[in-house]
């Protein structure tokens, strides 16, 4: 436990060092602002839209650049030689990510939300932040372990990322019925059970790809 | 003890190295040895555990280290030939971090005081010189308390203080009983070593 504290101690000073969250706000601020001159917020799910699509880019952007930058200036191998092994460098990684994203996203989000609903959308970012924290974990590690061989590794991760926008957009479609409809709840269900299912696996096969890199 | 039996390396194209054997005693310093290529880096790393694709065993205390490599490299200190530090980072958060991970905390002051880096303590690390990182890096040496230290030209860019620093530390560490395996190229540490030639284990 503390040394799992440790390291995500290190993952957050590193997000703060290396100007993360200011590209993550000003990613926000850019396509918020975008959204309000074009007019095209009408709606919670609208606005809800928006914060999935900044999420996704962010997360999928920074998590690679983040793992690359300790790869090649050899900490990731230091860590994992010191650190007792990967299992915790990948948890570690996984919840400071998610945490930050999430929060950026809250502070973002609650302001346009009204009262009954915030529940149901507080759900929906955590999940979905959870979500695509873990796949692009997975993703970066396997690009890592593959020799940065690219076009290979998008080949292979583009239907977990297809997939799971796909799902995302039906469901944010559902959610402008209304918090009490029985479809939108059941559709928050199995994104959490998807986050259930993804986030362990991942954390367990990114440890293992991670222990492979030479 | 670390005992290396029949240690291969091959590359695609070619053998690096055949049937490498060696062994390295508690409060003894090993010293590889080879021109450029021949294989001295891969096999800190072999032992390390960085690389995984070889044949033959590496016994720790009579335990093969493919059982348990985490236990392994718990006893070991592993300073590579290119620094491991984060450049965002200033010299004091690396070597905590550093310390953080190994449980010696309270090391802290000591290491930062054998190579003299007070007086960049709070320099990030991307604004040093060569030298400067390289001693950044020597100091984990005093932060770790492992029983092995496997040290890849651990010489570069250090100045004769310096050197003579580190030639310092490890007289006083394999009196303490550490086992050091040094690779490097370019000069002599003490009499009392016992070399290996990579040249001798080529195919």
């Amino acid at each position: 436990m503390n040394l799992l504290k440790i390291l995500m101690q290190r993952e957050l000073r590193l997000i703060m060092r290396t100007g993360y969250l200011l590209r993550l706000i000003s990613l926000f601020l850019v396509l918020m602002t975008l959204f309000i001159f074009g007019h095209i917020i009408h709606s919670e799910p609208e606005i809800l839209k928006i914060l999935l699509l900044v999420q996704f880019l962010s997360i999928t952007i920074f998590i690679p650049e983040s793992l690359g930058y300790e790869y090649h200036n050899n900490t990731l191998a230091e860590t994992a030689i010191a650190g007792r092994g990967t299992l915790l460098i990948i948890l570690a990684k996984m919840l400071i990510y998610w945490f930050v994203n999430s929060i950026i996203s809250l502070v973002f989000l609650i302001p346009y939300i009204n009262y009954p609903t915030i529940g149901f959308y507080i759900g929906i970012v955590v999940a979905t932040s959870l979500l695509i924290t873990a796949i692009s974990l997975f993703v970066s590690i396997l690009t890592i372990n593959l020799n940065r061989n690219t076009p290979l590794v998008l080949l292979i991760a583009s239907p977990l990322y297809i997939a799971f926008l796909l799902y995302g957009t039906s469901m944010i479609d559902h959610a402008g019925t209304a918090f009490v409809a029985t479809k939108t709840l059941s559709d928050l269900k199995i994104l959490w059970s998807f986050c259930l299912i993804i986030v362990p696996s991942s954390i367990f096969s990114c440890s293992y790809l991670l222990s492979r890199i030479e | 003890m670390l005992t290396c039996h029949n240690i291969t390396l091959e590359n695609p194209s070619s053998t690096v190295f055949f049937k490498l054997n060696f062994s390295a005693l508690p409060g003894s310093i090993s010293i590889i040895k080879g021109p450029n290529g021949s294989g001295k880096t891969s096999l800190l790393k072999i032992i390390v555990g960085l690389i995984r694709d070889y044949s033959g065993d590496i016994l720790w205390n009579n335990t093969n280290t493919k059982i348990s490599i985490e236990t392994f490299q718990q006893n070991v200190c592993y300073i590579g030939q290119a620094n491991a530090l984060i450049p965002d980072f200033s010299v004091k958060e690396n070597l905590k971090f550093y310390a953080s991970l190994k449980g010696n905390i309270g090391l802290l002051d000591s290491a930062l005081h054998y190579f003299d880096l007070n007086k960049v303590a709070t320099n990030r690390i991307n604004n040093l010189s060569a030298g400067w990182q390289r001693k950044v890096e020597l100091s984990k040496l005093i932060l770790s308390d492992a029983s092995l230290w496997l040290l890849d030209e651990p010489d570069n860019s250090l100045d004769e203080d310096s050197l003579a620093n580190l030639d310092g530390l490890l007289k006083a560490k394999t009196r303490d009983g550490r086992g050091v395996v040094i690779v490097t190229s370019h000069r002599q540490i003490g009499d009392k070593v016992s070399y290996i030639n990579m040249l001798d284990f080529k195919k």
